[in-house]
């Protein structure tokens, strides 16, 4: 008797802990550029991280805060699926678009859609807010950080005729000087 | 004869199933940052469109970069798929990414051989795609600030070796 009750009880926690198997699905959001200028790359990174115990299946990830008026989208796609993701995995995602124009632009969160658990309705989830994020405009970022080297090759040109007119005169004299010193 | 029957039967259904990919077409593009001044971080994209001679409804693709497995996503709207992966933090050289492809199939298959402890290279990949990563560097390795001191102090040596010579 006991044998038996002991075997149903058994059985019971095991349906109930296959019951709370359930998926959750964190997205996190995140900019990958340390500097984000209009007409140059920028990288958006999203990992899906599983903290349920359960398998999420039909994962949907989708991200419109990218509009073709204000951004080209290089690489990637904004809307993407992944069949599973198994309990404590996670999953990188990567894009790569370009700003079209220079300002204040307010990066809006992704979304993703999953099925936490057979039989039930898909969940909705959304990443991070980035907020609100500087896009310098082109001539500021050359201005910082291009190389300059041709305003350097300017600027030794227009410093040439003040430096090489006098060394040209030295060395003229210089030479006369010489010829006559050999000569006495 | 029915035993060929039998086999064509199954091999239809498998096909059917869209589990794997028959005569795989590939029309890859890829993305790597090169620009270490934007980001120290490197993202790596590989897109590709997939045609099969198979029905591919349920195909799960998954890569193998350098060792390391990643699944493949696919677009929601059409037969478009995509691997990315990034490396943060990091100065990456230009490196020659060969990237495996593979079905659920082939992927079980590399992963009992990666515990077994043997070399992945022995399974063959559904289709691979070879993409160079040019490294990810700041521009001209010598800055322009430098090369302009450079010469300035030349110009300063020739004039003051010419002055001692006239003094002495």
């Amino acid at each position: 008797m006991k044998l038996y009750l002991g075997i149903v009880l058994l059985l019971l926690t095991a349906f109930a802990k296959g019951d709370d198997e359930k998926a959750k699905i964190i997205l996190v959001k995140r900019i990958l550029n340390d500097i984000i200028t209009e007409r140059n790359d920028l990288a958006i990174e999203y990992n899906l991280y599983n903290i349920g115990d359960g398998v999420a299946t039909d994962v949907e990830l989708a991200d419109s805060s990218f509009h073709e008026s204000d951004f080209e989208l290089i690489s990637g796609m904004t809307s993407v699926k992944w069949s599973r993701i198994n309990a404590g995995s996670n999953v990188t995602h990567a894009i790569v678009v370009q700003p079209l124009r220079a300002g204040d632009f307010n990066f809006t969160s992704a979304v993703v859609q999953y099925v936490s658990e057979k039989g039930v309705d898909v969940t909705f989830g959304y990443s991070n807010e980035i907020g609100e994020q500087e896009i310098l405009s082109l001539k500021e970022y050359n201005r910082l950080h291009a190389s300059h080297m041709m305003e350097w090759g300017l600027f030794a040109l227009w410093c040439m005729p003040s430096i090489d007119v006098p060394l040209l005169l030295y060395y003229l004299s210089k030479r006369k000087y010489s010829k006559k010193v050999k000569k006495n | 004869m029915s035993s060929l029957k039998l086999f064509l039967c199954l091999f239809l259904a498998y096909c059917v199933n869209g589990q794997s990919c028959i005569q795989p077409s590939v029309s890859p593009s890829s993305y790597s940052s090169t620009n270490q001044k934007l980001s120290k971080s490197t993202a790596f994209v590989v897109e590709f469109s997939l045609k099969c001679a198979s029905k591919t409804d349920n195909l799960q693709l998954y890569a193998d970069i350098d060792g390391v497995q990643f699944p493949v996503t696919k677009s929601s709207e059409s037969e478009h798929y995509q691997v990315s992966w990034t490396v943060k933090d990091k100065k990456t050289v230009a490196h020659n990414f060969d990237v495996r492809f593979f079905d659920e199939e082939g992927y079980n298959n590399l992963r009992k051989v990666i515990r077994s402890g043997q070399s992945p290279e022995s399974i063959k990949p559904l289709f691979n795609v070879d993409f160079q990563h040019p490294g990810l560097s700041s521009g001209f390795w010598i800055k322009a600030e430098f090369l302009g001191l450079a010469v300035a102090v030349l110009v300063l040596y020739v004039v003051c070796r010419e002055r001692s010579q006239i003094i002495s």
